[in-house]
């Protein structure tokens, strides 16, 4: 290719470049030092730090599905995050799919993620049992019948011996279990599970964190970041290319000229 | 005059270089293990492992645990295995925010194996590795529950590395109310 055509390219690229860099300069500081601040928040506490009041107000929109199963009296509720309810009051950390709760043997027994957790009809925690391990897949659902507990998977159906930690596959068709279903709690134990999930309000890290990806700011806001990463990728590249294509710059020191 | 080959030689050079680094850094953040529980047994009972037992909380255990031992919430039962004087203890405690489930061998009242089983947090995972785990071999605790050594903790995963400590911590006391039994049990 001709000197000077390369020479025209360098120097559409560098004058755009330059305006480039201009534009997107605020910006680019904006993403370094959310970045920054996003990459410590486990160490800064931010995960652990509430956001400004003033922009709670844009989740307060967001409606948490709350997925319920009713075992015995008590409904047993999940966020499908991470955490359960009982009776609308939170219990603690349960993984996802939830795959349902019942009654078993006076304790209710809900199944999430790889853990069934064993919890007093008082709402407290008796034992947290991991079954990654022993089931194939995580549960899909559990439940009870004249010869006990039951969890289904994509695999089958499992016997549960809770006294054994037990987990086998039936080899035959399960007759008459009855499988937990999911049904519609009250309009009480919403406004509770609402309040308990909404109670600290959303973290600092999260706020940080849609901010930095747009998504604070809806679609709008995530195509205007997908924008911004765009250019930010012509301006690398234009900075790498006028960089390496200026004249003489591979140029051995005794040999070169000047330009 | 610049040749495009000559051009083109430092841009290459730096794609080398970064997809080595790639290729290095790549299989060590994915680096992911879990243990089952019949896995972690058989490493501390052999081929012959008992059947499970439970043990009911009390509510001075629990005060323990929570005042003594430092764990958030305690459970109110456990599970354990046990053959003479060699039990097994697979417990969890909260890391951060999510809970790490850790099986604790011990034998005559000194641990013997810790295994992390389940890992769920998103930092901290270096819990996981032998060099960490591998410093509580012949560990027990005094009657404050304190361990009898130091353990070296692990930059950027304080918090797992305290979840860990707890429950080696909690398992030896919670040994050590079994130790009647074992002699009885040996008579």
């Amino acid at each position: 290719m001709p000197t000077r055509i390369f020479r025209q390219i360098r120097l559409f690229l560098l004058r755009w470049h330059r305006r480039l860099g201009v534009a997107v300069s605020l910006l680019l500081i904006w993403l370094a030092l959310s970045g920054i601040a996003l990459n410590h928040s486990f160490d800064w506490g931010l995960d652990q730090t509430t956001g400004p009041q003033i922009l709670q107000s844009v989740y307060r929109g967001d409606s948490i599905e709350f997925t319920s199963y009713k075992a015995g009296d008590m409904w047993v509720s999940h966020n499908g995050a991470s955490t359960l309810y009982v009776q609308g009051r939170e219990l603690g950390y349960c993984g996802a799919p939830f795959a349902g709760a019942v009654l078993f043997a006076g304790e209710l027994i809900a199944a999430c993620g790889d853990t069934l957790l064993l919890i007093t009809p008082a709402a407290e925690l008796i034992e947290a049992i991991d079954i990654g391990y022993d089931l194939e897949a995580a549960p899909t659902g559990i439940g009870i019948n004249t010869s006990g507990l039951w969890l289904k998977s994509d695999d089958g159906a499992y016997a549960v011996d809770l006294n054994s930690l037990t987990f086998t596959l039936s080899t035959e068709a399960v007759n008459a279990v009855d499988w937990a279903v999911p049904g519609r709690h009250g309009d009480t134990i919403h406004a509770a599970l609402e309040k308990a999930s909404f109670g600290k309000g959303v973290s600092l890290t999260q706020m940080l964190l849609d901010l930095h990806s747009g998504r604070f700011f809806g679609k709008l806001g995530t195509a205007g970041m997908d924008m911004v990463a765009v250019l930010l990728i012509l301006l690398a590249s234009s900075g790498v290319w006028v960089w390496t294509t200026k004249p003489g710059r591979f140029r051995r020191k005794h040999s070169r000229e000047k330009y | 005059m610049n040749t495009p080959g000559q051009w083109l030689k430092l841009p290459l050079r730096f794609l080398r270089r970064g997809f080595l680094l790639f290729a290095v850094l790549v299989p060590l953040a994915a680096a992911e293990d879990y243990l089952s529980t019949d896995e972690f047994l058989s490493q501390v009972f052999g081929s012959s492992v008992p059947a499970a037992e439970k043990m009911w909380i009390s509510a001075e255990q629990r005060q323990v645990a929570v005042n003594s031992i430092g764990l958030g919430r305690p459970p109110i039962r456990v599970h354990y295995w046990r053959e003479g004087k060699r039990s097994a203890w697979i417990l969890q405690e909260v890391g951060k925010e999510k809970p790490i489930t850790i099986g604790v061998g011990l034998n005559a009242g000194q641990v013997e194996t810790v295994r992390i089983l389940a890992f769920r947090e998103s930092r901290g995972w270096e819990v996981k590795y032998p060099y960490f785990t591998e410093q509580f071999s012949g560990a027990t605790a005094d009657e404050n529950n304190r361990l009898d050594r130091r353990i070296d903790g692990i930059t950027g995963a304080t918090l797992s590395v305290n979840a860990v400590q707890k429950v080696v911590r909690w398992a030896v006391y919670l040994d050590r109310g079994l130790e009647p039994a074992i002699t009885a049990d040996a008579h």
